[in-house]
């Protein structure tokens, strides 16, 4: 069975958007199962629910899982794999002898289950867990600007976590929402204005609500579509 | 508390009871200070330098607003801190009575003191993502969920400064367009 894996990042990325709707329509589109993984339903629902500001947006994601437009993957079968992973990528990069801890365990969670379940893609929105799996070394360089500090990179650590995660792609929700426009879902807009003008905003909008876009990229993208 | 968290720590309370000494404005030192522990935050993640942290910018942000503000009562809180800095189990009662004295300006101020601190949270938050720690990360160490920090993601221009993703834009796009088909 065909699957893609979703972070809780792109989803709260819809979210705040107010474009949940679109995963039931790429779901149906894709003929494949979305997955979240335990850590990342909490992400979702759990903390949420207990704010007045996001608790709707929790049960919009809710009824998400009610109606299996998004499948919860029990992960606790992989939990050993999941912490030895996040050990190793949090001791990929060090300050003065002290490892840098980048990513938290949900982050780790959803790339092993991907792993584990040979899924065709990662829906990861935020930066620095892309990085690490697709640029490492323009991550090394950040880290060491960033905190101003020569920053240790221990290039083991780093290969044998580019080999546990090597057999799936990252993509953003900024890609999923224009498969969306390519699909129809957003034809409705296009009364009002033309096809790159939706475009530009739907990503400028998803780029504002925490998807990791560049305006360069946003330009690239917008360009693709008359 | 490990004595690099302990120097850095002392370092940030002695910068900070030397400003509340001064006559000087502080506001624009406030901020800057702030900057400077995150770097530390994002490294030790201990709950002390977290506490620090949103104290400095609470205090940034009310001297914001009211540049006036008495410093002499807060200069005392702080050196007190400072003093009890070997002793976890003091240096936190203390740093709590800093942060008692500045709910009591609630009122006079018209600033809600714990609004102020979850926006500071939520800030440091960004701060942390922006020095190249995950959203979950910098969220669970800060203490706010990742929804807050999405939230208040993109007014920051965090990530046009430093995207420079390995694959193309196209590319990307195209091998999803690919999953649908």
């Amino acid at each position: 069975m065909k699957a893609i894996v979703f972070d809780s990042g792109p989803l709260i990325s819809f979210a705040l958007n107010g474009l949940l709707d679109i995963i039931p329509f790429l779901k149906k589109k894709y003929k494949g199962n979305f997955y979240i993984c335990s850590a990342v339903e909490k992400e979702l629902i759990d903390t949420p629910s207990k704010t007045k500001k996001f608790a709707f947006e929790s049960l919009r994601i809710r009824q998400l899982i009610q109606d299996k437009s998004l499948d919860i993957f029990d992960t606790k079968v992989y939990s050993q794999e999941t912490s030895i992973n996040t050990i190793l990528a949090n001791s990929i990069f060090s300050i003065k002898g002290k490892p840098l801890t980048i990513l938290n365990a949900g982050e780790i969670d959803a790339l092993v289950l991907a792993k584990n379940i040979n899924a065709d893609a990662v829906v990861v929105d935020e930066r620095t867990t892309r990085l690490l799996l697709e640029n490492p070394y323009r991550l090394h360089k950040m880290l060491e600007k960033k905190f101003r500090s020569t920053v240790s990179i221990d290039k083991e650590k780093l290969k044998e976590f580019e080999r546990h995660f090597s057999t799936f792609k990252i993509i953003r929700s900024v890609e999923l929402a224009l498969v969306g426009v390519d699909l129809g879902f957003f034809s409705n807009y296009l009364y009002f204005d033309s096809r790159r003008s939706v475009v530009s905003a739907l990503l400028w909008a998803l780029k504002l609500n925490g998807c990791a876009i560049s305006e360069r990229e946003i330009q690239i993208l917008s360009k693709l579509y008359k | 508390m490990n004595d690099e968290i302990k120097n850095n720590i002392i370092s940030v309370l002695t910068s900070l009871r030397d400003m509340l000494s001064s006559d000087r404005m502080i506001s624009a030192e406030l901020k800057s200070l702030n900057d400077s522990i995150m770097e530390n935050v994002s490294l030790f993640r201990d709950q002390d330098s977290i506490s620090v942290s949103i104290l400095v910018y609470s205090l940034y942000k009310i001297y914001s607003k009211n540049s006036s503000l008495e410093k002499k009562t807060l200069h005392k809180l702080v050196k007190s801190a400072l003093d009890g800095i070997n002793n976890e189990a003091t240096f936190r009662t203390k740093i709590r009575s800093v942060f008692d004295h500045l709910k009591k300006f609630d009122k006079n101020l018209d600033t809600n003191i714990l609004q102020i601190i979850k926006h500071v949270q939520v800030k440091n938050g960004l701060k942390m993502y922006g020095l190249g720690i995950s959203i979950g990360q910098a969220s669970e160490t800060i203490g706010v969920s990742k929804w807050e920090i999405m939230d208040y993601l993109g007014s920051y221009d965090i990530v046009d400064k430093d995207s420079n993703n390995r694959i193309d834009p196209k590319t990307r796009l195209h091998f999803t367009q690919g999953l649908f088909k």
